[in-house]
């Protein structure tokens, strides 16, 4: 069931706001019950030519030829394109390494080799079957530990050392190099990232007891319900993309990188509506062979992935390898930690060198551990690509902090939650890396979800699984996760009637995004909501924003609204000072439903349309040119890379869940979830309960559902038949989000970014429930059926 | 080949050339441009392409259109006029069920046919009569909320 209970601070604060901290219902709702709501997907121009891909049938050779000559004459074609249509160039997010086509090697079953632009998908998929291959296979590698040894039987990339960082802009990126680590030499091994602080060796001979345990979480997808589509139509030299994307800015830079030729202004990207992005969405891994098709036609051209095609072609999150040992006294202090974390990069990056920087923070924010090592590596196999879901790596690395606290508690004889509660970093305190938590209730997050748990009368409530089938078991885990710093940038337009536009460069994916912005701007200009109109996620008109990515566009593009309103207000109250009779001063004026108002007098006031020309050129007034000329616009950018290296801000969760699981089938059913986490300040609470119970059950499915199954680099389940996504019946009812609120110093109106917090810790929560059911530690998710009947057997 | 077709389609008869084994989703999208009723998995498996076939709700990917002449076929677009939401769509709205959205019509037209056949389900029920569909964004709980509170303000035949 829906509920959501909040701190009594948050009841306090209501009176003050007229609409930040309500549950007002979403701006977008009413578009998407009627299906009026346009997606990428529904784009479909008259003369549109549909594409389709050539893609590797092999996981590794040397591609030698490739023969078009059929496929060019077959009616209905339009345009074929291989590598010797678009430029040498490598792409790629942080390290370019991957050609727009391939051109001198295959690396994975799905890679694009050609591209076909034909009058129906049927001509096109014929005529992409005409195109003759000829290669030389090579020996593939897909085990991850293999890849990463010393002697691997396949080499991915033979010149990894020589490929470009790209500079984009960030600057814990900005000096990224190939760094010493590599030079113990494993071929396969694109990144590494590492940390050592304080005495980490000498803390190990201290400790009373280690513990070692090694985890793993298998590869799943990010099953978008939308998936990639793009389409695009060139004009001479100007080419517009419509495209189901979380980061339209991003695809553009990407694009002018890969096309020298192009200039930003030569290319609009568009991202409409998204149905659903959770990390899939951020590389132009489609856009970039549309430009292609693009330069060879002036027709519209649209390219959709098929489900399976989103598997091979597209990108999942990667299988994670973790190996960590704890150093800890008999009463429970961790006194060293030292973690080794493989992430499997598929065969070429799109995020998880990314995932692989960020993701073992995870090892290191949650607990105070004075002596810390952390060894994160990224290496290539002959696997589709991954990417980042929902969390840049940390889920996946918390899995493994997670269940060995669990499991380090038992050794210890310490009740696990006691054991959390005794390491936590709080308020103040500082981790291993030298970042200090703001405010922030973090030991809250871990009590109240865990009580909660523990107010659950097991035998009355759930009576049905009293008996020797089933096993019941509790579980409980936290984490605090870190926000990147990044920049955002809104312009905001005012015109007659207070009527006000913000041109934000973040799409709407389902977050949410529009309602909390909307909010937040209303409730500056304290007027209606319905006042308010975002138009987003579009290059040509909206300002640089990095995305909805990694819990980071209401904190970031909030604050640049914020700014921008500001902004706005004061070029207003500059240009109303004439307008009053009396002698003031900018500074004395405010704001409200639309009036000008003199502070002190709150009888004395002028109208926003009094500020705005009446000689308009043909209806008699203009809605936006001010007397003075021009327009009441005002642009802001937030920025928070300027406070440093460190994070924006970190929120913790605490969840814990209650497992039933079937002794004879091995099925794990999850009875309750609870999520506790400290958001700052809840903008809409009901939209942060939708956060929570969306993420929450990404967690329980990689938990305990999801699985990529490769065969020989072949995926042998792309499709939902055989890739078992949890529906109604397998996620929780009883999912019940506990919202916390210490409001952060910096987040519009004390806002934290909240949408991965449901991944955080739920996966681990579950496996905890399910170890302590059986009694039994499971170590790798997700936890099947057929692992759990393994785990009895032996 | 392509055969004259003749469609009931949200009560107005719409008159296509088209294979008549092309799906019924390709033709709401692609030939009547009738976006409401989205595509993702092709298999028959997400729903989120679930249009009424009478009062049941059918996977449109599924159908050949040569399947469904005469039958009188509901789409997203034919539940609710511009000015006035079916107390479903109300009812999602204000239960905040919707995230990305894509899901969502989907979801109306399966809730829609559940409670025509079962006006007042229990949340079991109302699970079991939703498990043909898939959404990523919402973990379902505000969904199955929704469809419970319209039940509970007594659905109309709509």
């Amino acid at each position: 069931m829906s509920q959501s209970s909040q701190e009594k601070s948050k009841i306090e604060n209501k009176s003050e706001n007229r609409h930040v901290g309500e549950s007002v219902p979403r701006s977008d709702a009413p578009d998407k019950v009627s299906g009026r709501a346009i997606y990428a997907m529904d784009i479909n121009p008259n003369r549109v030519l549909h594409v389709k891909l050539l893609t590797s049938p092999v996981a590794h050779a040397k591609l030698i030829g490739v023969d078009t000559t059929e496929a060019e004459k077959m009616e209905g074609v339009e345009v074929v394109i291989t590598y010797e249509d678009v430029p040498d160039t490598r792409r790629g997010q942080f390290i370019l390494d991957q050609p727009i086509l391939a051109t001198n090697k295959l690396r994975y079953i799905g890679e694009p080799i050609a591209a076909v632009a034909a009058e129906t998908p049927e001509m096109a998929e014929d005529a992409v079957n005409l195109i003759k291959l000829q290669y030389e296979e090579l020996p593939a590698i897909f085990d991850l530990e293999d890849a990463f040894s010393e002697n691997p039987q396949a080499i991915v990339h033979e010149d990894v050392r020589s490929y470009q960082f790209a500079k984009q802009g960030d600057p814990r990126f900005e000096k990224r190099e190939h760094s010493d680590e590599e030079e113990i030499y494993r071929p396969n091994l694109m990144y590494v990232d590492s940390l050592e602080v304080g005495e980490v060796e000498s803390a190990f001979q201290d400790a009373d007891c280690i513990v070692e345990g090694r985890y793993e979480v298998k590869s799943l997808q990010h099953c978008s319900m939308e998936p990639h589509v793009a389409i695009g139509q060139r004009k001479g030299k100007s080419i517009k993309i419509w495209t189901s994307q979380q980061v339209p800015h991003n695809i553009e830079t990407e694009l002018c990188m890969a096309y020298p030729e192009l200039n930003p202004g030569d290319i609009e990207i568009k991202a409409p509506y998204v149905g659903g992005g959770f990390g899939g969405k951020i590389t132009p891994f489609m856009e970039s062979i549309l430009v292609g098709v693009l330069n060879k036609t002036e027709r519209p051209v649209r390219l959709q992935l098929t489900r399976a095609e989103e598997y091979m072609v597209g990108v999942s999150r990667p299988q994670v390898i973790v190996r960590v040992k704890d150093g800890v006294t008999k009463d429970g202090k961790i006194l060293a930690r030292d973690s080794e974390i493989l992430f499997n990069v598929g065969a070429y990056n799109e995020q998880v060198f990314r995932c692989t920087v960020s993701g073992p923070s995870i090892t290191v924010g949650s607990y105070k551990i004075p002596n810390v090592k952390y060894t994160s590596c990224a290496v290539y196999t002959n696997l589709p690509k991954y990417a980042a879901f929902r969390g840049f790596g940390k889920p996946e690395v918390n899995w493994a902090m997670e269940r060995h606290m669990d499991k380090v508690a038992r050794e210890l004889g310490l009740d696990p939650v006691e054991y959390r509660a005794k390491n936590i970093l709080k308020s103040g305190d500082t981790n291993a890396k030298g970042e200090t938590l703001g405010k922030v209730d973090t030991e809250a997050c871990l009590r109240r979800s865990a009580e909660e748990l523990e107010s659950i009368n097991i035998k009355e409530e759930y009576p049905e699984y009293n008996t020797e089938e089933w096993k019941m078991g509790i579980g409980v885990a936290y984490g605090n996760k870190p926000v990147s710093r990044a920049s955002a940038a809104a312009t905001i337009k005012i015109q007659r009637d207070m009527n006000v536009i913000a041109y934000v460069g973040a799409p709407e994916i389902g977050q949410g995004a529009e309602t909390v912005l909307t909010q937040i701007i209303a409730e500056d200009f304290d007027i209606d909501l319905e006042k308010v109109k975002i138009i987003a996620g579009d290059t040509a008109n909206s300002p640089y924003d990095r995305g909805p990515t990694g819990s980071r566009f209401t904190y970031h593009t909030g604050n640049a609204v914020r700014k921008a309103v500001a902004d706005v207000k004061q070029k207003m109250f500059d240009l109303s000072v004439g307008e009053f009779e009396e002698d003031i001063d900018s500074s004395d004026l405010k704001t409200s439903n639309g009036k000008i108002i003199l502070k002190d007098e709150e009888t004395k006031w002028i109208h926003v349309n009094d500020l705005f020309s009446n000689y308009g050129q043909m209806v008699g007034v203009s809605n936006t040119m001010l007397k003075e000329g021009g327009e009441l616009i005002g642009t802001a950018t937030y920025d928070s890379r300027k406070g440093g290296k460190h994070h924006a801000f970190w929120t913790p969760v605490g969840q814990s869940a209650l497992v039933a699981v079937n002794q004879i089938t091995g099925k794990i059913e999850v009875l309750q979830i609870i999520t506790a986490t400290d958001v700052g300040f809840a903008l809409n609470p009901k939209s942060v309960e939708q956060q929570i119970e969306g993420a929450t059950g990404q967690g329980i499915a990689s938990a305990l559902y999801e699985e990529i199954i490769y065969e020989n680099g072949l995926v042998i389940n792309p499709n939902f038949k055989d890739y078992r996504i949890p529906g109604t019946m397998e996620l929780p009812y009883d999912s019940k989000t506990i919202i916390i609120e210490t409001k952060d110093e910096m987040g519009p109106y004390g806002a934290r970014g909240v949408g991965e917090m449901g991944m955080i810790a739920s996966a681990p929560a579950i496996g905890n429930a399910v170890s302590n059911a059986l009694s039994i530690e499971f170590d790798t998710i997700p936890i099947t059926p057929e692992r759990v009947i393994e785990a009895l057997e032996k | 080949m392509k055969e004259e077709i003749r469609l009931d389609i949200n009560e107005k008869i719409h008159r296509i050339s088209v294979s008549p084994y092309k799906p019924l989703r390709d033709v709401l999208r692609y030939d009547l441009c009738l976006t409401g009723t989205k595509e993702s998995c092709d298999t028959g498996v997400c729903g989120v392409c679930t249009i009424l076939i009478g009062d049941k709700a059918v996977k449109s990917c599924l159908v050949p259109v040569g399947k469904v002449v005469g039958e009188k076929i509901t789409t997203i677009e034919g539940i609710s006029n511009e000015e006035e939401f079916s107390l479903l769509q109300q009812s999602f709205i204000d239960c905040f069920a919707s995230q990305c959205g894509y899901c969502i019509p989907g979801f109306i037209m399966a809730s829609t046919s559940l409670l025509i056949e079962n006006p007042d389900p229990t949340i079991q029920e109302i699970r079991e009569g939703l498990s043909g569909n898939l959404c990523r964004c919402t973990g379902y709980v505000k969904i199955i909320d929704a469809v419970k509170r319209a039940a509970e303000m007594g659905v109309e035949k709509i």
